[in-house]
């Protein structure tokens, strides 16, 4: 059903446990995602990356053992399982002993912001933008890129990014659609291999 | 899976996602500083990102250079850190630029906290790309600090043959100094030099290279991203860096960098082709035979060649041995001086006379190197010795006479400075010798003519006077000549015991130094006799066999 897609071929690389590239592959991928979703969750930036970190290392010692089975679940949420274990553990590491305030607290906390679910929507929303926009940033040259920053992204005029650009209007929003439409493919891809 | 299909199928969503995302990823790289506000990024390098920011107790403008290491909670690590970071600290020099802070972000991000120099930075001055493509920086991640500036472009002003070594000669004096003060640099390059709106230099990022990466190693994402044990920025690093031997590396592959360095603010140029992927760069700069700058730019002259030159040279040992030595060409040169990287043509010409007479020099050359070695291991041993002399002898004053602190320590601190230039002064007079007189002078009458000069000396102080007698009697034993040895060994024992008494640590130390001579000269009397006046003479160079 799936062919072997750079995600999965990832993770089996991972899985050959001395594969240093893939390792570093995977941490440039995943990273960020855990270490936003760890933030979405309150805890403090130095232990959002020990999350990060821990995450990661929990999944390179399952992954040789890790068989990639779709019909059992998808990645995604395997890893926000492990993520979110990361994190309470964490939690815990921190408060010691769980104190009543702490608990109101969290529940609190837990009813007035977003649910986790919504949290790790938004953070895996982020982590394909990112993906996508690293390869845009690779394949389209200098000149596409600002004025797709420029115009698309800061909001300015077509015309005044034109001319600061010595590009014509026409260009700059080609620059646009293009880029967009790249986008958006690249993450339809990436989503569709992730299974 | 219909609800994910949709989310990136409506671009204004989808713009605003990438906004968001580029909004995140600057808010994640402001680092939170206690004491420090107004944060405002300059610089982002492999190491770390630079900072302007304003200290909240003094309202003082200063840069704060955090490093990208995240996994920072090794407390090991740390510490090594924090004791690189002090010995930094202490350097005080009007063309380093001075730290006087460090500590761990919020994030967990090690920093420390310098000086802000208004101003540009040298690799800015010379025309090398600085407009680094944040945009694309921002979403390719990190790149490895592995610039390969462009070789062809010159510097769009060039700056004046004496602004440049002026410019140098300061860089190279703030360099030493450091040497001195046990810190190397390992990569210095142009943007690690700024130049301020006077035009005085300054360098920064001393021991950064040490730090960096070897922290960086630490974290598991980063080992695998180094290949080897490369310190340093490619085009900058000296063969032996380029070889990979972090252990090969000394304050002479600092005075290659500054070799290259002065070649660029020359001529605007690399001395070798520094394009092409990073092996090939490597490959460059362990074999190509650097151009010379008077090719690149005729109006140089050829001494400047032979200084730039001998900084480039492939071997350390052809290098110039220090970076106070470069100095000091540079400032011989700029006053219309002789300098001695031409000297190396009557150096190449005693090599080459040695070679002819193999079996005859070895002998000699043997003895010079001892008289060099034991010179210099005594100074040092000597220096040693006084210092921890002092620091006691402060300690008792201390408890004594609180008042009178201040002064005596800094009498102390001014004797044995002078002292120190004594020996310095008078060591390299004999030790220069050799190469004034012409290579033809046998080593016996260099060292008459340096035991004539210290009987001439009268205004030696006894610690002086003694320690250069031992020097000449190691030197006179170096080259078998005895009795003269036996001579100067024992005025150096006579000088400490009427200086400091029998049991001075530093009588001892001479009188064990004689007990050794006489068993190596064959006299087992004498060296039964002074074995005696040894109070532990259980010592093994005294031990009966």
């Amino acid at each position: 059903m799936y062919s072997r897609s750079t995600h999965i071929s990832l993770l089996e690389r991972l899985g050959d446990s001395q594969d240093a590239s893939a390792w570093r592959e995977f941490h440039d991928r995943y990273a960020a995602l855990i270490i936003g979703f760890a933030r979405r969750r309150n805890l403090q930036p130095a232990d959002c990356d020990d999350v990060a970190q821990n995450v990661l290392l929990t999944l390179s010692r399952k992954m040789p053992e890790f068989q990639y089975d779709p019909a059992k679940g998808k990645f995604r949420s395997y890893l926000k399982t492990i993520a979110l274990h990361a994190i309470f553990r964490k939690q815990h590491e921190r408060h010691g002993e769980v104190h009543l305030e702490y608990l109101q607290d969290a529940t609190r906390a837990a009813a007035e912001d977003e649910t986790i679910d919504e949290a790790w929507e938004a953070e895996w929303r982020q982590y394909h933008v990112r993906l996508g926009m690293r390869a845009v940033a690779a394949e389209f040259n200098d000149a596409d890129r600002r004025a797709f920053q420029q115009y698309a992204l800061d909001g300015r005029d077509a015309s005044e990014v034109a001319e600061a650009l010595s590009m014509s209007v026409d260009q700059v929003y080609q620059a646009k659609s293009r880029i967009m439409r790249r986008l958006k493919l690249l993450i339809e891809k990436q989503v569709e291999e992730e299974g | 899976m219909s609800n994910e299909s949709q989310w990136y199928d409506d671009e204004r969503a989808l713009l605003e996602h990438v906004r968001h995302g580029r909004r995140a990823t600057r808010a994640r790289r402001q680092p939170r500083i206690e004491g420090y506000a107004d944060l405002q990024e300059l610089s982002r390098g492999g190491q770390g990102a630079v900072y302007r920011a304003t200290q909240r107790s003094t309202h003082r403008t200063v840069a704060i250079k955090v490093l990208h290491d995240g996994a920072w909670a090794n407390e090991h690590r740390r510490r090594r850190f924090e004791r690189e970071i002090e010995l930094i600290a202490s350097l005080r020099h009007p063309n380093i630029v001075r730290l006087y802070d460090s500590g761990v972000t919020e994030g967990g991000y090690p920093y420390y906290v310098m000086d802000y120099i208004e101003g540009t930075g040298l690799d800015e001055l010379l025309g090398a790309d600085a407009q680094g493509d944040a945009w694309a920086q921002t979403y390719r991640g990190q790149p490895l600090d592995v610039r390969t500036p462009s070789a062809q472009s010159p510097p769009s002003q060039p700056l004046s043959v004496r602004t440049s070594l002026e410019l140098l000669a300061k860089v190279c004096e703030a360099v030493s100094y450091a040497h001195q003060h046990g810190v190397i640099h390992r990569d210095l390059k142009p943007s690690n030099i700024r130049i301020d709106t006077e035009g005085e230099p300054y360098v920064l990022d001393f021991g950064l290279a040490k730090i960096a990466p070897d922290a960086l190693a630490q974290t598991t994402e980063s080992t695998i991203s180094r290949t080897g044990d490369f310190m340093g920025s490619p085009p900058w690093a000296s063969p032996e860096q380029a070889e990979g031997n972090p252990h090969g590396t000394d304050v002479r592959s600092d005075v290659y960098a500054l070799g290259v360095v002065l070649f660029q603010t020359l001529t605007g140029q690399f001395p070798y082709p520094v394009i092409g992927g990073f092996q090939e760069v490597l490959q460059n700069i362990q074999t190509a035979e650097p151009l010379r700058p008077s090719g690149v730019r005729p109006e140089l002259d050829r001494e400047v060649d032979s200084i730039v030159l001998k900084c480039l040279a492939k071997q350390a040992e052809d290098r110039y041995q220090s970076a106070a030595e470069l100095a000091r060409d540079l400032r011989s040169y700029l006053a219309g001086e002789p300098i001695a990287a031409r000297r190396d043509d009557s150096l190449y010409a005693l090599r080459k006379t040695m070679q002819r007479y193999r079996h005859l020099v070895r002998a000699v050359s043997v003895a010079a190197a001892l008289v060099l070695l034991g010179a210099i291991l005594l100074t040092v041993l000597w220096t040693r010795a006084i210092r921890a002399v002092d620091q006691a002898d402060q300690e008792r004053h201390d408890a004594q006479l609180a008042a009178q602190d201040e002064a005596a320590a800094r009498e102390s601190a001014q004797r044995e400075a002078k002292q120190a230039r004594r020996i310095s002064v008078f060591l390299t007079t004999v030790l220069t010798t050799p190469l004034e007189k012409g290579p033809d002078t046998p080593l016996a009458d260099l060292l008459n003519e340096a035991a004539a000069e210290l009987e001439r000396a009268n205004a030696l102080s006894p610690e002086v006077d003694a320690t250069l007698h031992t020097a000449l009697g190691n030197a006179y034993t170096g080259i078998a000549h005895h009795p003269e040895a036996e001579r100067h060994l024992l005025a150096s024992y006579e000088t400490w015991q009427r200086h400091a008494g029998d049991d001075d640590p530093r009588t001892q130390e001479a009188v064990r130094r004689l007990v050794q001579f006489y068993l190596v000269w064959d006299h087992p009397l004498e060296a039964e006799y002074y074995r005696a006046r040894l109070i532990d003479a259980t010592t093994p160079e005294a031990a009966p066999r």
